[in-house]
């Protein structure tokens, strides 16, 4: 083990010390090896043999344990399948006729563009209009920041998304009903660029309205209790800009809360861009997961929980390292 | 502070009565509806008309009947998985507040439930298994149970060194006494704004699973006229059809959530 005397040492050490001493990695573990115990045990719960379903034709030309034929799995032990597993092989979609992790990797980059572009607006708007909120407590802002956050919560995201793709393509035919880009036109260039804007924006726009409320509502409560606090006064007394004190000083305490939540919000971001992409008929990894549940393309729907529950577990992961550089005071307690 | 605390609480009454008319609604769904909601008694695709109040859907059937048949199931489902994931909640919770060598598995267990993407966990049950009514309260306790399971271990844990447990253990109260007369009493008002949050989370999951088509297609929720109604955005008919669902899901979820904010409140300035 490291020395942990010197503070350098400590500080670079310390969160991974974390990652071992609390046991949450242990929960990780548990929840990784039963989604696969879970993907194994249904697939040999199904009545029948996978075999009868898909067909006699690919039994009779490929042994039954070759990796690639769709059927394998459902006769291997469950040692031999997590072994494949791990290898990356994780059977062959039976509609795709492809390897899962390549069809995976294939719409990945859609959910994960758009997500990522949503969680960066949502959270900034939220932090944002949370901290200019807290600050004029009960005033005009205040009320309608707040009202509006509420009402945004009270909508779930498959009611925003038909009301929006109603409104804006049904009856005023702005945005494009469905899919990613405009098929048969590879023009490349910049009206490719603007054909995918124009496609993205509504998804986008619905994943960051039903999003931000929750990122709104933390940070406004952080920052209430973060602006009594004694280092404002000093922050104030030293004569700061009331912006530098607001973002510089206050908001970085109320972050936190913020960031702890990161790995639950990850799950909430999951759901929605499911719930959008189906509605949308957006190319993505979600409504890959509906179009596979709707072909009982068991395999495929193994594959994608398997991603889902990884990237949960990642950003569970990273959000918790940030946190012990971001704020001293974990990483005090940890190191004890 | 009067005025404040009289303001508080119209904010909490508003909410009782926005969820209050959909709830109304649902219980006096079989003597309010004109029709039998799965009874065609019109041509498809009507338009609002006397007899049909909000037109017919494309099987035909009454939509208003439909609707308020919705109400029923939405009420009945999320009532029950609350319930039912807030007794698991309990026990759980208490068992690893109060015995410390289940507290490691229960917690780990609990982590482990959070890392799984609840939404494509229900997706993959769904392909494997049809989700009839109880299946679906059954499997969305199964996830909704580990936050409150949570919430009630630390307040447990909180509880369990004061004084007064002392005072107890000092007459010779036994574990189980003051388990149930000392601690599980404390644990209720964060219960009850947990209970609220659940219980809009329910109702969004429910319709939210009913409109992916994944519970059964033949029960009258408000999902699945969702699921039927945005297959046919194109005909135009989504102000009697659509509205009306959306509205009444947002009047109830903005219920829920306009009392869990009013007694989070009033739980947040008794402990100051």
């Amino acid at each position: 083990m490291t020395r942990l005397g010197d503070e350098k040492t400590e500080r670079f050490v310390a969160p991974f010390l974390l990652v071992k001493r609390t046991g949450y990695v242990g929960g990780y573990i548990i929840a990784l090896l039963g989604i696969l115990i879970l993907n194994y045990s249904l697939l040999r719960a199904l009545p029948g043999n996978l075999s009868t379903v898909i067909g006699a034709d690919v039994m009779t030309r490929i042994p039954l344990t070759h990796p690639e034929n769709h059927v394998g799995v459902s006769v291997l032990s469950f040692l031999a399948y997590l072994q494949h597993v791990l290898k990356g092989d994780w059977g062959v979609s039976f509609f795709y006729h492809q390897p899962v992790i390549k069809v995976i990797f294939q719409f990945l980059p859609w959910s994960l563009i758009l997500g990522a572009l949503s969680m960066a607006t949502a959270s900034l708007l939220g932090i944002i209009l949370g901290a200019e909120a807290a600050d004029r407590k009960s005033g005009l802002f205040d009320r309608i920041a707040s009202g509006g956050a509420v009402v945004f919560l009270s909508i779930p995201g498959y009611l925003l998304a038909i009301l929006l793709l109603v409104i804006f393509s049904v009856v005023f035919h702005v945005f494009p009903l469905s899919g990613g880009i405009q098929p048969f036109q590879d023009s490349g260039g910049l009206s490719s660029l603007m054909d995918y804007l124009r496609h993205l924006f509504l998804p986008w726009v619905t994943l960051t309205l039903m999003m931000f409320p929750e990122y709104y509502l933390l940070m406004r409560s952080g920052m209430m209790l973060s602006l009594k606090q004694p280092y404002i006064l000093t922050a104030r007394s030293k004569g700061l800009r009331e912006r530098a004190i607001r973002y510089r000083h206050a908001a970085r305490d109320a972050l936190i809360p913020i960031l702890t939540r990161l790995g639950l919000q990850m799950g909430s971001l999951i759901t929605g861009i499911v719930f959008v992409e189906v509605v949308f008929s957006y190319p993505g990894v979600g409504a890959l997961a509906y179009e596979s549940l709707k072909q009982r393309d068991v395999l495929l729907m193994d594959g994608i929980l398997l991603i889902g529950a990884i990237w949960v577990v990642l950003m569970n992961l990273a959000s918790d390292i940030l946190l012990r550089y971001l704020d001293p005071r974990t990483r005090q307690e940890t190191t004890r | 502070m009067n005025h404040k605390s009289r303001h508080l609480s119209r904010i909490f009454w508003w909410g009782v009565a926005l969820s209050g008319v959909i709830i109304v609604l649902g219980l006096f769904a079989p003597v309010l509806a004109p029709f039998d909601p799965w009874k065609v008694t019109g041509q498809p695709f009507e338009l609002p008309s006397l007899i049909h109040l909000l037109g017919t859907n494309d099987a035909g059937q009454d939509i208003l009947s439909e609707f308020l048949y919705g109400c029923r199931t939405s009420l009945s489902i999320s009532l029950s998985v609350v319930a039912l994931s807030t007794a698991i909640a309990l026990f759980v919770g208490v068992t690893a507040g109060i015995f410390p060598h289940f507290d490691w598995i229960i917690m780990r267990l609990i982590d482990a439930f959070l890392a799984v993407p609840a939404l494509l966990l229900f997706l993959l049950v769904s392909v494997h298994f049809s989700l009839s009514e109880t299946r679906l309260i059954l499997l969305l306790s199964l996830v909704f149970w580990t936050h409150p399971a949570r919430m009630i271990r630390s307040q447990i844990l909180s509880t369990r060194n004061r004084k007064y447990i002392e005072a107890a253990k000092g007459f010779g109260a036994n574990t189980v006494y003051i388990t149930f007369r000392h601690i599980v009493p404390e644990v209720f008002p964060i219960l009850f704004t947990g209970f609220l949050t659940r219980l809009r989370m329910a109702v969004f999951i429910e319709a939210g699973l009913a409109f992916l088509g994944i519970s059964d297609p033949t029960m009258k929720s408000w999902g699945t006229m969702l699921h039927f109604a945005s297959r046919y955005l194109y005909l135009n008919r989504w102000a009697n059809w659509i509205l009306p669902v959306a509205a009444s899901i947002f009047c109830v979820i903005l219920g829920y959530t306009l009392m869990g904010n009013a007694f989070q409140n009033i739980l947040i300035r008794s402990e100051k």
